[in-house]
């Protein structure tokens, strides 16, 4: 009896090792890289010899701690399938991993924090929250995003930022509401990697105008995601649903342009008209409420340099979807191969990268409504700029987006970092900087956006002669 | 709800009580419920129309059960797949699931481990409940699943060694061998094997930990025969040994023959029957008629299939004896020849 309870304690510290080594596994240059970074962040005092210098290692600790919680929960999602549940000691080993990274992550900043008079427990607290909306957003849960609005707002306003952490610093509670929130965050992260349910099928992951609630059909998941969310995603089906039996319609019909337009369809479902309406109305509704809210905020608006940034980043980052479904849908898009019959395979690839184009106006119409919301903001005479700087920006990032997914058309494996960091670089030096020039003058918002232009389209250009020099291959990505 | 799955929970394939039953079976009034048509009863292979008796509360002490299945309901949206179902498996079988494409094989071995939610019913493994396997049961289990989708990233090797950190017993020696012999390359990535080759990991993961109960949904789909072959070799070595229960859903009928199978079929989301081979196929034959033909609309119970065609005729039956059968084809004036059926015609009389 002894000897079998030692063997299974042996096994659950086996297994224990096991899931603390898959991030090691599955990211290990990433993984090398934030260690380096985290041992230079605890060396900055002893280097610089000022204690001082321990807030920068606080820093580096929390950006670390911030990517190593999204990566490992990358890596979770990935582990924790039903089948996974039927390994012996599954759960309570998992529980073990979080609360050994746990330890290492809170304690030892708090501990660091505590020998230099900063107070201890706010920042367990803080790095516990931090650890906790970190992991939730590399799990993937929808409403974890917004939790980065928070510190992009504070960035916003920095005056109100300080105001906040001397208001923090003070109270006793802080720590514990930033606790609590962050049980209330890993319990929803917890339920869902825990999750059993059959799945659902989906319109198409390259589809960037959809709300992405299509894995929401069964009873488990529609606790989760809500029946507000089941209702727009029934419309979203319904209405694509719609516009896929049109396009066939034409097809069969002769029509020109509808092979490409049923393409299109198959690749991205919700880009058709109706669909953009319904994704632009809750695009408005959402930004609506966010700056109806922040009305109510003193010091006034963001640098306009930096909200343009902004946006032009978000536009320009819902491409990193559209990398990821493109090489996703690869083994599905045989069939498409075959029911349309190309002259050749290059052909059909050159079909794709068209229809790929499709994305463009969807995604500028995107920025267009942000930018209007966000122009109400700002004094009349900075409104012009902003839009008309912004919208030549948004659509020069469009195209860097377009451009970054046609160049890993062809790749083994979604590039979901190095693509996120890529497009968000893309997406806001363009618009920040033709919004910044046209508030100059208009001439020189002209020149700019002309010369941001010429070099977006030159590297689209560029990404679709890639693209298309080859024909299309139909491997499942790794 | 139906009364008779607890019954029928404790019944099925209970040899140490068939006998029993058999012999008890006149006396009480409840009637035996034939599978199909008139084929063996799905709770213990007795011959149609018998009657069953309550057992008391003893009879499942001794007959322990690696699966427990009572009642088991499980839809998607509308669509009913498993209907109340009631399944038992006593430890130390084999045994083949056959059911056609969309019948539920599938979604029962995954509600039978708990990886597919339920509407309704009751799941027990080794007498625990599904929701609630304690780390000691899930030792017991190996499983592999349809479709290989997990972890392609990982190499073989990291895949394998991910697994056996979990287990408490794990036969590195027959992990080494078996991707030796099925030519595995522990050093690539799952992602770059074909699927018949993440089929072969899949299989060698799940006996790896030496399990009790051993559920494989349709693992030589996507093998070579050769492959197949070696796959049914190391089945039946493991069911050698004592207390090993395996279920596999296939197709391919010529397997379960090899590997000497019982065989359940899932038909209308149910358990249709669950009995051993001869015992199936001794009751479901091909008649073949001689001299006379009976005539072409003719029916009775227990025939599955009437066939008549350039100027021969043939029945398919399902539970009729030689003396029943001779006393029918009396009536025509014919002669009857019995030929017994393959599986994969049983399969396809019957599914």
């Amino acid at each position: 009896m002894q000897r079998a309870s030692m063997v299974e304690r042996r096994s659950f510290w086996r297994a224990v090792g096991a899931l603390l080594r898959l991030p090691l596994q599955r990211f290990p240059l990433g993984m090398a890289l934030l260690a380096l970074l985290l041992i230079g962040g605890w060396a900055l005092p002893l280097v610089l010899g000022k204690p001082k210098a321990v807030i920068g290692s606080l820093a580096v600790h929390a950006y670390v701690l911030t990517l190593l919680g999204m990566l490992s929960a990358m890596v979770w999602v990935s582990v924790c399938r039903p089948e996974s549940q039927i390994l012996p000691g599954f759960k309570r080993a998992l529980a073990t991993v979080w609360g050994l990274h746990g330890l290492y992550l809170i304690l030892l900043p708090a501990a660091l924090a505590h020998a230099v008079g900063l107070p201890a427990l706010l920042t367990a607290a803080g790095m516990t929250l931090l650890l906790a909306t970190s992991i939730a957003s590399g799990s993937g849960l929808k409403w974890a995003m917004f939790v980065w609005f928070a510190p992009m707002l504070l960035g916003i306003w920095p005056e109100f930022a300080k105001e906040l952490w001397l208001v923090l610093r003070n109270s006793t509670l802080a720590p514990l509401l930033f606790v609590a929130v962050a049980a209330v965050i890993l319990r929803a992260v917890w339920r869902r990697l825990m999750i059993i349910s059959d799945g659902a099928p989906t319109l198409s992951p390259a589809d960037i105008n959809a709300s992405d609630f299509s894995a929401a059909a069964d009873a488990a998941r529609v606790r989760q995601a809500g029946k507000l969310a089941l209702w727009i995603q029934g419309l979203q089906h319904q209405l694509s649903s719609r516009a896929f039996d049109g396009a066939l319609a034409a097809l069969q019909d002769r029509q020109s342009g509808a092979d490409r337009r049923t393409l299109q369809m198959v690749l991205m479902p919700n880009a058709h008209w109706r669909g953009i309406l319904l994704e632009l109305a809750f695009t408005a509704l959402a930004l609506g409420l966010l700056l109806s809210l922040l009305a109510f905020q003193r010091g006034g608006p963001p640098p306009i340099g930096l909200a343009a940034s902004y946006i032009g980043m978000l536009t320009a980052l819902r491409f990193q979807q559209l990398h990821r479904a493109t090489l996703m849908l690869r083994t599905s898009l045989v069939d498409v191969y075959f029911a349309s019959a190309p002259d050749s395979q290059l052909a059909f690839t050159r079909a794709i990268v068209a229809s790929l184009r499709g994305s463009l106006l969807p995604s500028m119409l995107f920025a267009a409504v942000l930018l209007l919301l966000v122009a109400t903001l700002y004094p009349a005479d900075q409104r012009a700029a902003l839009i008309g700087g912004g919208l030549v920006g948004a659509f020069a990032a469009s195209l860097a987006g377009l451009g970054v997914v046609l160049m890993l058309l062809d790749a083994e494996r979604p590039r979901v970092l190095l693509g996120l960091m890529v497009l968000a670089i893309l997406g806001s030096i363009p618009t920040s900087l033709c919004v910044g020039a046209a508030l100059r003058s208009p001439t020189a918002g002209a020149v700019v956006g002309i010369l941001v232009l010429v070099a977006a389209g030159a590297f689209y250009q560029r990404a679709r002669d890639y693209a298309t020099r080859w024909p299309i291959r139909f491997d499942a990505p790794l | 709800m139906n009364p008779l799955p607890q019954l029928r929970g404790i019944l099925v394939g209970a040899d140490s009580f068939r006998e029993l039953l058999l012999q008890r079976l006149a006396t009480q009034g409840r009637t035996h419920e034939p599978a199909l048509s008139s084929c063996c009863c799905i709770v213990c292979c007795a011959p149609a129309n018998t009657t069953i008796i309550a057992l008391n509360a003893t009879t499942e002490a001794e007959t322990p059960s690696a699966l427990r299945i009572v009642g088991l309901r499980k839809t998607f949206g509308k669509q009913t797949v498993l209907d109340y179902l009631d399944w038992s498996l006593p430890t130390g079988r084999v045994i083949g699931l056959l059911g056609r494409n969309g019948a539920g094989k599938s979604t029962l071995i995954r509600c039978a481990l708990g990886l597919s939610p339920i509407d309704e019913g009751d799941v027990q493994l080794f007498g625990e409940p599904v929701a609630t396997l304690p780390a000691a049961t899930l030792h017991r289990i190996g499983y592999v699943p349809q479709s290989f989708d997990l972890f392609p990233w990982m190499k073989v090797r990291q895949y394998l060694n991910f697994h056996a950190a979990f287990y408490a017993r794990w036969n590195a020696e027959m992990v080494n061998g078996l991707l030796g012999r099925w030519e595995v390359d522990a050093a690539k990535k799952i992602g770059e094997l074909s699927q018949g080759q993440r089929q072969k990991l899949a299989i060698i993961r799940a006996i790896a930990p030496d399990p009790d109960l051993l559920l494989l949904d349709e693992p030589v789909a996507s093998l070579d025969p050769q492959t197949r072959r070696l796959f049914l070799e190391e089945l039946i070595r493991i069911t050698r040994r004592p207390g090993k229960t395996v279920v596999f859903s296939t197709h391919i009928t010529t397997d379960l023959e090899r590997a000497d199978a019982e065989i359940a079929l899932l038909k209308s989301g149910r358990i249709q029957f669950s009995c051993d081979l001869p015992t199936l196929k001794t009751r479901v034959r091909r008649i073949d008629f001689t001299d006379a033909l009976p005539p072409a609309d003719f029916r009775h119970p227990g025939i599955v299939r009437h066939v008549q065609e350039n100027g021969a005729a043939h029945w398919v039956v399902d539970g009729l004896d030689d003396a029943a059968v001779a006393a029918l084809a009396e009536r025509f004036g014919a002669r009857t020849r019995s030929q017994p059926m393959s599986l994969e015609d049983i399969f396809i009389e019957l599914g």
